[in-house]
């Protein structure tokens, strides 16, 4: 995480997008208006604007700020992991372990993932936002894809397994979990589980037997 | 899940849901104006409303179409599986590699799941229409859940694997898989359900 802000404009600009992620993973981006933001952080509108001239760059900074929690998060556990762990798949797992209690830690009601949502509604979005979005799925992919890379030189999977499909399997695991946690309970449940689910999978390919 | 079909010979009524669907899986709902569909389906404003009543109408109507579309594809796969196989392990294996293929076969990449569109939005979506999509996510995992306990019956795990979690997977992997195509604009879907196939297949099948 980037540490609480400190200037007053800092503050102000956090909190409004904190309400707007809340708002747009809970009903859309289109949904989701200026107005209601200006009376969630007690603003003028004329001080939203000073952040946020146009909507637009309200989402660009919403998917910023997304990326760079979850890259940083990712970057924290997967460090401790790593220092905790001498054998690679030890310590991927472990790092999956840890990021997962960092998600059943999150009071992030109702479940789900900005990306996700901003991806169901594509269309909405200026080109160069869509490709941040797709940046952020990609690099994340890629940096699964490396670990698994490292665990194979070490442990060789089975053959029948293509380790892009797996790195990818990290992606999807989170992301369906969300939609089915969204739309059962209201409760982020399945996402845990199938992260688990996906732990054992990657012991089973690597260490068979 | 979401399966989409080819219709031919629609009528109005399905020209209208149609282009309905495209654009609130491209925009979402909020962002799909009654006049947009109107122009999409080329139809005029009664026309529209002589169909539904009101945006509403048309969101239900959309999501109960989707449902039983997938529903029934699904349903389709095993009845050809049931014929052919009778070892449930191998029966759920191939329904697994079927439904793979049928992702694949789609002409474009899967335009997105309906269920998951309308998640991402529900708080502007009746308890009704809610309601629907969770009865509908219960009701495929548990008919993945139904086919899990007839391979349990029969093959011992090789892992401790909780059988409505690994009921789940399916429906995970389907969801993630459709969000990372739309958002990489690529086609994963149908590999990521073999990899379901082959967890499954690890879990039952000893080394």
């Amino acid at each position: 995480m980037s540490g609480a802000p400190t200037s007053r404009g800092a503050q102000t600009r956090a909190r409004l997008l904190e309400l707007a992620e809340a708002a747009v993973i809970s009903k859309g981006y289109a949904s989701t208006s200026i107005d209601e933001l200006i009376a969630g952080a007690g603003i003028s509108k004329s001080g939203f604007l000073h952040h946020f001239p146009e909507k637009s760059d309200l989402a660009r900074a919403l998917l910023e700020r997304d990326i760079e929690q979850v890259t940083s998060v990712l970057a924290q556990v997967f460090a401790e992991a790593d220092a905790a762990h001498d054998d690679p798949l030890d310590a991927t797992i472990d790092g999956l372990e840890r990021f997962s209690r960092v998600f059943a830690a999150d009071p992030n009601t109702p479940p789900g993932c900005l990306i996700a949502s901003l991806t169901y509604q594509q269309a909405l979005l200026e080109d160069a936002h869509r490709d941040l979005l797709a940046g952020a799925v990609l690099a994340r992919r890629k940096a699964m894809r490396a670990r698994l890379e490292r665990i194979a030189e070490k442990h060789p999977p089975r053959a029948s397994v293509d380790l892009d499909d797996l790195a990818d399997m990290a992606v999807t695991v989170v992301q369906g979990g969300y939609v089915i946690d969204r739309v059962r309970t209201q409760q982020t449940l399945v996402v845990g589980q199938q992260l688990a689910l996906y732990r054992s999978f990657l012991r089973r390919v690597f260490q068979p037997g | 899940m979401p399966i989409t079909g080819v219709t031919k010979g629609v009528t109005t009524r399905e020209r209208i849901m149609d282009g309905a669907e495209a654009a609130i899986l491209r925009q979402g709902f909020a962002a799909t104006s009654i006049e947009e569909v109107i122009a999409a389906a080329e139809i005029t404003k009664s026309g529209f409303f002589y169909h539904f009543k009101d945006k509403h109408e048309l969101a239900k109507a959309l999501l109960e179409r989707y449902i039983d579309h997938d529903t029934r594809i699904m349903g389709e796969l095993f009845a050809k599986t049931d014929a052919l196989i009778e070892d449930p392990l191998h029966n759920y294996l191939a329904f697994l590699k079927l439904l793979s293929e049928v992702m694949d076969d789609l002409p474009d990449r899967h335009p997105g799941c309906i269920v998951a569109a309308y998640c991402y939005q529900d708080q502007i979506f009746s308890r009704e229409i809610r309601e629907l999509s969770r009865e509908a996510m219960l009701r495929w995992r548990n008919l993945f859940r139904s086919r899990l306990d007839l391979i349990a019956q029969r093959y011992t795990p090789t892992i401790p694997v909780d059988l409505d979690v690994l009921a789940d997977l399916t429906l995970t992997l389907v969801e993630g898989g459709i969000i990372l195509d739309k958002a990489i604009e690529g086609r994963f879907l149908a590999r990521q359900i073999l990899l379901a196939r082959e967890f499954v297949k690890l879990v039952f099948q000893p080394a």
